[in-house]
């Protein structure tokens, strides 16, 4: 057998188990998937940490102001973390003006989890709602995120994390990429496996910052950290598929590689000091398959790209070794180019002997993007997204995967906000 | 206000939280039999696609002995070109090409492939010698020994390349090249190499004269005497003027099947 049927082997089999359990749990919690009602309206606190956000301030407060839910039962709390522009006078004309109480602080700059700790110690809702000022809201959002608190298990609960910006070449494969992680999110859900509560819109028990302590402001993914402290410590987190909030992707292809830097070696440092969540002693599905299976993704994705690579490469030594004898020319299989011979290979694509393990794949992956469509509500049109995930996801993946290893491997800094970290914590 | 405590990481050491077991087998079950299914799709696939060369060499077969038989008939030698069965060939050596990269160069199905369709190159080989001598071919035909052991594919792989190379310019009716794996474990094979003394790989038999070893481009213009080529216009030119000789005969081609 070789080096490619092991790889596509692997994988193929690997992703069947996994899509297995996947399809099994959406199957057998079907009637969990809807947002439990709420029975009362508790006290929410909206913090909202800002930074040289003058132009989009005006656009957080109306839409916080303007949400379904009783006006006398929340308040509005912007903390600026020392902006350079007018962010807080901006805000402070606003607040005066606003049907629902807003408070304004300024300070120095201190990073997003210091200004959510100072947020706190101000807050005096039952509930918190963390909330970001470049994101957008459904109305309905919060709302459907208050029923799960009934159990008072439940420490945190996610959102639907959605794109604004989607369209372009860059910002299409991400949006299809937040996507299914909308799906992905609600399967963990029910796998009592939420490892990561993304900022934008995560709601959170009061309670919890009095037993668990507040954000941790060293680490480079507080969001992260948090959820595994939380899950660590045996607590609920849930998901609401349908509390649907909107973020902006990065345009910018460096924007893009600055942000996956800060995710993934945060993903790994927190991973490293929540190892114990990966004891398969805890029988939990998030020690079992779904926290593993992130690690074998991402080496299965790295194995399959160096095949990919060493198939290419052979291709180009050959072509050297063609060049060597019969002098520059071209390559082989452009002297027999034409329509019967791009048909032949279409064919014999089409027909090869691994073709059943990629169309099941791409069958699973447009199920997920269907699933997350249907309960999420989202109107815009994702198949030209979704095309363009299949095709160019991959080796993205692989490209920031490996800038994201090399800087936890050797240490090398990195720079969010004012602050300087290395290898996922604050220098 | 919320009262924020310090962070706590005094975790407890198990979970209460538990895996549904359940769920696992069943994946498992799904995640095998839907990996079997796949597999055997795939050997389908492949299976169609050796029966269908076995098919080509089947018919290329008995085209040819039928062509022997009416030359005995005729009881005269003839001239005419049978180009019909080199595009078969050229066909066929691709098709065999294709299962080589996509199941390996020692897999069992591709090595009976191989075999086949070396027996009938040969038989087409003896053909094609008997014409030049008889019918005062205008065209050279070559056998080309080579091995795909390691240590040995690189060579036969760069000769390879230049016969090609040398086909593409001049056309099959000028150059006939029989590719031959002398680990195919085929008696003929072996025969030949010990009439003209070849034990080395690659090696080459150009029109009867053995030649050891890798043969360059210009050592090959040289043995082959052929007009130097500089561009693809004059190449036209040269491929037009092999039509045109044998444009005469074309009405007397045999027309097979």
């Amino acid at each position: 057998m070789n080096l490619l049927a092991i790889s596509v082997y692997i994988t193929a089999y690997f992703g069947l188990f996994i899509s297995s359990l996947i399809f099994l749990t959406y199957l057998g919690n079907r009637h969990r998937i809807r947002d439990p009602e709420p029975k009362r309206f508790p006290f929410v606190s909206f913090i909202v940490p800002v930074f040289d956000e003058e132009k989009a301030i005006k656009e957080t407060i109306t839409s916080l102001a303007n949400i379904d839910y009783p006006k006398n039962k929340y308040e509005i709390i912007i903390v600026d973390d020392g902006s350079t522009d007018k962010t807080y006078r901006v805000a402070k004309k606003l607040a005066a003006h606003s049907t629902v109480p807003v408070k304004i602080f300024t300070k120095t700059n201190g990073g997003c989890a210091n200004a959510l700790n100072f947020g706190l110690k101000h807050a005096h809702g039952e509930i918190i709602a963390r909330f970001d000022a470049d994101t957008t809201l459904d109305k309905s959002a919060l709302l459907k995120t208050i029923g799960y608190f009934e159990n008072p298990k439940v420490m945190a609960v996610t959102s639907s994390l959605n794109v604004l910006n989607h369209k372009g070449f860059l910002q299409r494969i991400q949006w299809a990429e937040y996507f299914m992680g909308i799906f992905l999110r609600k399967i963990f859900d029910l796998n009592q496996a939420i490892h990561i509560i993304p900022g934008p819109l995560s709601v959170y028990r009061a309670k919890l910052f009095e037993k668990l302590g507040g954000f941790d402001e060293a680490n480079i993914t507080e969001d992260t950290e948090m959820a595994m402290r939380v899950q660590s410590h045996g607590y609920e987190i849930r998901n609401s598929m349908s509390a649907m909030v909107y973020t902006i992707t990065p345009t910018r292809f460096s924007q893009l590689i600055k942000q996956r830097i800060r995710w993934y070696s945060g993903f790994m440092r927190n991973s490293w000091d929540y190892k114990h969540l990966f004891d398969a002693r805890r029988k939990t599905d998030l020690s079992t398959w779904i926290l593993p299976a992130s690690f074998i993704t991402i080496f299965l994705s790295f194995f399959s790209l160096f095949v990919f690579a060493y198939y290419n490469i052979r291709a180009v030594i050959d072509y050297f070794i063609q060049l060597s004898v019969t002098g520059f020319g071209m390559p082989e299989f452009f002297h027999n180019l034409n329509w019967q011979t791009i048909t032949d290979a279409l064919i014999n694509y089409a027909t090869s002997q691994y073709i059943f393990f990629f169309v099941i794949g791409t069958l699973a992956m447009l199920l997920y993007f269907l699933i997350a469509k249907y309960y999420s509500g989202e109107k815009r049109g994702i198949f030209r997204a979704f095309i363009l995930f299949m095709l160019f996801y991959f080796p993205l993946f692989v490209f920031f995967w490996t800038i994201a290893l090399y800087y936890t491997i050797t240490g090398k800094k990195t720079t969010w906000g004012h602050r300087v970290y290395s290898r996922g914590r604050m220098l | 206000m919320v009262k924020v405590g310090k962070i706590n990481k005094n975790f407890p050491k198990q979970s209460e939280k538990s895996y549904d077991s359940n769920k696992f087998i069943a994946a498992f079950a799904i995640a095998t039999l839907m990996f079997i299914i796949g597999i055997f799709v795939g050997t389908l696939f492949i299976n169609y696609k050796i029966e269908k060369i076995n098919a080509m060499n089947e018919a290329m077969r008995f085209d040819m002995a039928s062509a022997e038989l009416q030359e005995i008939l005729n009881e005269q030698e003839s001239c005419a070109p049978i180009s019909y069965f080199e595009e078969k060939l050229e066909e066929v050596e691709s098709k065999v090409k294709y299962m080589e990269d996509q199941l390996g160069k020692y897999d069992s199905k591709v090595l009976n492939l191989k075999k086949d369709y070396a027996l009938i190159e040969l038989r087409h080989y003896f053909i094609m010698k008997e014409r030049q001598e008889k019918c005062a071919g205008n065209y050279s035909v070559i056998l080309f020994f080579y091995s795909n052991k390691p240590g040995e594919i690189l060579e036969g792989e760069k000769q390879g390349y230049v016969l090609d190379d040398l086909r593409r310019r001049y056309g099959l009716d000028f150059l006939k090249v029989y590719s031959l794996d002398v680990n195919l474990g085929l008696d003929i094979i072996d025969t030949l190499r010990e009439i003209y003394g070849l034990e080395q790989v690659p090696s080459l038999v150009i029109n009867g004269e053995a030649y050891s070893g890798f043969q360059s481009k210009d050592r090959l213009n040289e043995i082959l005497n052929l007009p130097q080529i500089t561009d693809d216009s004059e190449q036209e030119n040269m491929n037009i003027s092999l039509d045109n000789s044998t444009s005469e005969e074309n009405d007397s081609v045999i027309i097979l099947r």
